[in-house]
């Protein structure tokens, strides 16, 4: 199943990069192919859960291959389905984009399943180098090159220090498959492989922006179609954080405790900067950077502690900021259609221009600001659980002293959305696609903060694994 | 049943939200209609209780995040429904109180806001207390926000701030209190019941102390006790009136019911340990709260302020650690959810008529408008805990149970100042605003005017006159967590 998926992917990805100037008139077509691949993978998912062993030393099949094929296949057809949201789809062509989230996906999905530290590089390579492409989509303004150029500027630098990590590694255990490298670090590591690993965190940080490796991400947001800032804000992390999960628990041997540590660390002082940083925001895109910042802050405390609870408060974060964020972007996206700004002052009064786009705003944001009854309130509550079993005390009360100050910044996009007064007071449509689209997405948030049992019992199986 | 209660009125907000009415006709009608149906069902309930065996009853559990050890678990006893019957007929009145109000949305906060309170009060899990709770927080943030007085964005802001800053830490203490009751309990679990039976051994963790005040705060915080009030006479003079209503009838509640429920009964031992520095806490609150009202010029923020004074009576009562001092907090928050509520509504009204809030612009309201200056009237004696009506029972149970514990015997002599002062404050509101020859004409109460004042009217009367209606309910709640604070002190 997992090699199908492989296959359908990159096939999936080539064909529709190659017709793709021969829809130009047509972007419906493509979608919809991307769309039935990336639901086809989808359902495959969850059989290529059931699977186990080793694909040619290289690939791992089983549960955790299947949670990463779902959960980047939702990721992969939300973005498809978001597509449509621009009439008449992107000036440079929609079928490319299609093409590239779907490698970017594939990407992602051999991060998590890989066995060996080169393929592990080469997918994050795929993954990363779709995302450079999607984000300077918008090239027509100075701002899309601009985030382009920092991005891959600055995921470079972090490729560099991955590779040399890796490196030092490979020094140190004279191997690159994971389980060698285990068994090489069992007796606990030595300096040079601390150097390594160290290196190795450093150049993932830098994908997952965290703090002080964010620099590019703002930026990055704010440059690309709110479209592809989505997808840069869910689809590399979901794959990065449960590939995170694998290194620990299956490469890192003996000093897996050590890395957890500086994750918990990076996690910390994400949590806390990204928060107060994300106060000064007046752009929307900027702000959901630096909420980003903040979300992979709270998932990585969860990834610290590397128990049960915390590695199924990580799926579940994944999965409730998948349809969270994806779901503001999208609005974003459609707003910007219409010609409205990603900025705070733009959005002034639109409660009162669309009140059910305001209703479904706040959903968004509220699931955001972790509030109960919503997606977002119980992947918190799972990583503080987490943090209380590991009786992190300090961790839990920084962590939810921010969560006050999240709820800041997040209430202040519903007071422009709601109190404020708009310069324009007209009625803003939205495009009946758009609309039930954001619904749905609006009533996932909420179906999965009411009833999250199967979803936290399918994680719950399929995470076990890792310990 | 409880389901019922909690989960009809959230359904009934998504559907009045959804209504296409630009009017709001049905959103209105069908709030009432809402508000008085889970009214019948929760008085059904509370008539229905059984006092003698005590005990909960309606109890519903659902196995809802097994990982975690929390499940969703609901009931009710004697503590809390004397609260759950009390918020739907306040969501009744409050909605009455807003008949002139056109915005669906408003109605459907309001019955957003009625079923989360229900659930505060219904929930029997921590992480399902904590869920409602916080849930209570957003539709009273945008129902100050949006429909408050003039500097409603400023006091909607430090409403959900200090809010949230006392429940993050509670959070924090639940999730701290479950995983180091483990041991004792053989596995993480956040069922109140399972962890009131290890309370004995929670007493004994080391950080039971820091515990302890993870809770308070929050409860203290919306109690509010001196000097965690400072929010509470922006957002109760800025919100509208049926919000105030709300809060002072309701959500101030959360904070006392919730030291009952949790700090008493999950930590009796620091409760004990703690209980001169809460003692000296509601002293505080009681005189500073009542000398405070004595100098406000706006007439709303002087009710809000001398619930400060109010909520002191509360947590003295609670401070004692005795029967008659718990007995004498609970009745006292109903009391005053009623009287508050009685009063808020009237000065709603009045400020609706004179487009002002400032007593000095305001006279002679019994000449003008006799029904509404009488019901004001009775009001505001009931606010001064006039014997006769239902702030008096409250006040004096309080003060009593205070009197006869060791900690806070010495304390219970200066209160009797803040009931000296606070009498004071509201005469003088009575002369100054009630009596006297008025300058222009009023509007007298209307019919749903009336019947939005009526029930409570009625009920303050009941409850200083009949204390059985409410006191054996009161009993069957406190009785068995006086017991246990007995043993586990032993």
């Amino acid at each position: 199943m997992t090699l199908a998926v492989i296959v359908l992917l990159a096939l999936g990805g080539l064909v529709l990069a190659l017709v793709a100037p021969n829809f130009d008139e047509a972007p419906g077509v493509l979608g919809t192919l991307a769309g039935t691949v990336f639901g086809a993978t989808l359902l495959l998912g969850f059989f290529a859960a059931g699977e186990s062993g080793v694909l040619y030393g290289a690939v791992t099949l089983g549960p955790l291959t299947g949670v990463a094929i779902v959960l980047l296949s939702l990721a992969g057809l939300l973005v498809a389905a978001g597509a449509t949201i621009r009439d008449g789809g992107f000036a440079l062509g929609t079928g490319e984009v299609h093409a590239m989230v779907m490698w970017g996906v594939l990407g992602g999905i051999l991060l998590v399943a890989s066995a060996h530290l080169l393929i592990f590089y080469l997918a994050l390579e795929l993954s990363a180098y779709s995302t450079y492409v999607l984000v300077g989509y918008d090239r027509e303004r100075r701002f899309g090159t601009e985030a382009a150029a920092k991005y891959m500027m600055l995921g470079a630098v972090g490729s560099a220090l991955l590779l040399f990590g890796m490196a030092l590694v490979y020094a140190e255990t004279t191997s690159l498959g994971y389980a060698a490298i285990a068994a090489g670090l069992a007796g606990g590591p030595s300096a040079l492989a601390l150097g390594g690993l160290a290196l190795m965190l450093v150049g993932l940080g830098f994908k997952l922006a965290w703090v002080p490796f964010h620099a590019w991400a703002p930026d990055a947001y704010q440059g690309a179609f709110p479209l592809m800032a989505g997808f840069l804000s869910v689809a590399p992390k979901t794959a990065l954080a449960l590939a995170l999960a694998v290194l620990l628990s299956r490469a890192f041997g003996g000093a897996g405790g050590v890395v957890a540590g500086w994750i918990g660390g990076l996690a910390l002082v994400s949590v806390v900067l990204g928060s107060l940083w994300a106060l000064l925001q007046t752009d929307l895109k900027r702000l959901l950077a630096y909420s980003t910042i903040v979300h992979m802050g709270f998932l990585g405390l969860g990834l610290a502690t590397a128990s049960l609870t915390g590695y199924v408060a990580v799926g579940y974060y994944l999965l409730a900021y998948i349809v969270t964020s994806l779901g503001l972007f999208f609005v974003l996206e459609a707003l910007e259609a219409r010609g409205l700004p990603s900025t705070l002052e733009a959005w002034r009064g639109l409660g009162r221009r669309n009140p059910l786009v305001g209703v479904l705003v706040a959903v968004f944001v509220l699931s955001l600001a972790g509030v109960p009854l919503l997606a977002g309130f119980l992947a918190k509550l799972y990583v503080f659980a987490a943090l209380a079993q590991a009786q992190s005390w300090a961790a839990l009360v920084v962590a939810v002293v921010m969560v006050v100050f999240g709820y800041y910044f997040y209430f202040r996009v519903l007071m422009a959305v709601f109190l404020e007064p708009a310069e324009d007071e007209a009625p803003l449509e939205f495009s009946p696609t758009a609309f039930s689209l954001v619904t749905l997405l609006a009533l996932a948030v909420v179906v999965l903060g009411l009833w999250p049992q199967p979803a936290l019992a399918w994680l719950q199986a399929a995470l076990a694994g890792l310990l | 049943m409880t389901l019922i209660l909690i989960f009809l009125p959230i359904l009934a907000a998504a559907l009045v939200g959804l209504l296409d009415d630009p009017r709001a006709e049905a959103a209105k009608r069908g709030a009432l209609m809402i508000a008085l149906v889970t009214l019948l069902a929760s008085l059904g309930a509370y008539l229905a209780y059984p006092l003698a065996s005590g005990g909960f009853v309606g109890e519903f559990k659902l196995e809802w995040l097994p990982l975690v050890g929390s499940s969703f678990h609901v009931g009710l006893d004697g503590l809390s429904l004397p609260f759950v019957t009390l918020t739907p007929l306040l969501t009744a009145v409050s909605v009455l109180a807003s008949w002139r109000k056109t915005e669906k949305g408003f109605f459907a906060l309001m019955l957003l806001l009625q079923g989360a309170l229900v659930g505060v009060f219904a929930a029997l899990d921590l992480i399902v207390f904590f869920l409602f709770f916080e849930a209570v927080l957003v539709p009273m943030y945008f129902k100050i926000a949006l429909w408050g007085y003039e500097q409603r964005r400023y006091a909607a802001v430090k409403f959900l701030i200090y809010s949230l800053v006392g429940s993050v830490f509670m959070l924090a203490a639940m999730l701290a209190t479950a995983y180091l009751a483990a041991p004792a309990l053989g596995r993480v679990s956040f069922d109140y019941l399972d962890l009131v039976s290890v309370a004995g051994y929670l007493a004994l963790l080391p950080a039971a102390g820091w515990l302890f005040w993870g809770f308070a705060l929050a409860f203290l915080i919306k109690l509010p006790a001196v000097p965690l009030h400072t929010w509470l006479p922006h957002a109760h003079t800025q919100a509208p009136t049926a919000g105030s209503i709300f809060l002072a009838g309701l959500l101030l509640k959360m904070g006392g019911y919730g030291l009952i429920r949790f700090n008493l009964a999950l930590f009796p031992g620091e409760l004990e340990r703690f209980a001169n520095l809460l003692a000296v806490v509601a002293l505080v609150s009681i005189v500073y709260g009542a000398y405070v009202t004595l100098a406000q010029r706006d007439l709303k923020r002087l009710i809000a302020n001398s619930s400060v004074n109010h909520m002191g009576y509360v947590l003295l009562g609670i401070a004692s650690m005795t029967a008659v001092g718990l007995h004498g907090a609970v009745y006292q928050m109903v009391a005053h959810g009623v009287i508050t509520g009685l009063m808020f509504l009237m000065v709603g009204l009045l400020a609706d008529r004179t487009h002002t809030r400032e007593i000095a612009a305001m006279k002679g309201v019994y000449n003008a408008a006799p029904k509404l200056g009488a019901v004001l009237w009775l009001a505001l004696l009931g606010g001064l805990g006039l014997p006769g009506l239902a702030g008096f029972l409250g006040e004096f149970q309080s003060l009593w149970g205070g009197f006869l514990a060791e900690v806070t015997r010495n304390y219970v002599w200066f209160a009797v100042f803040g009931i000296v002062i606070l009498a004071g404050a509201m005469l003088w509101t009575i002369q100054r605003v009630l009596l006297g020859k008025a300058e222009a004409a009023l509007d007298d109460l209307n019919a749903v005017e009336l019947a939005a004042a009526a029930p409570l009217v009625f009920l303050a009367v009941l409850l200083g006159l009949v204390p059985a209606a409410l006191t054996p309910w009161i009993d069957a709640g406190v009785q068995p967590l006086v017991t246990l604070l007995q043993e586990v002190l032993k």
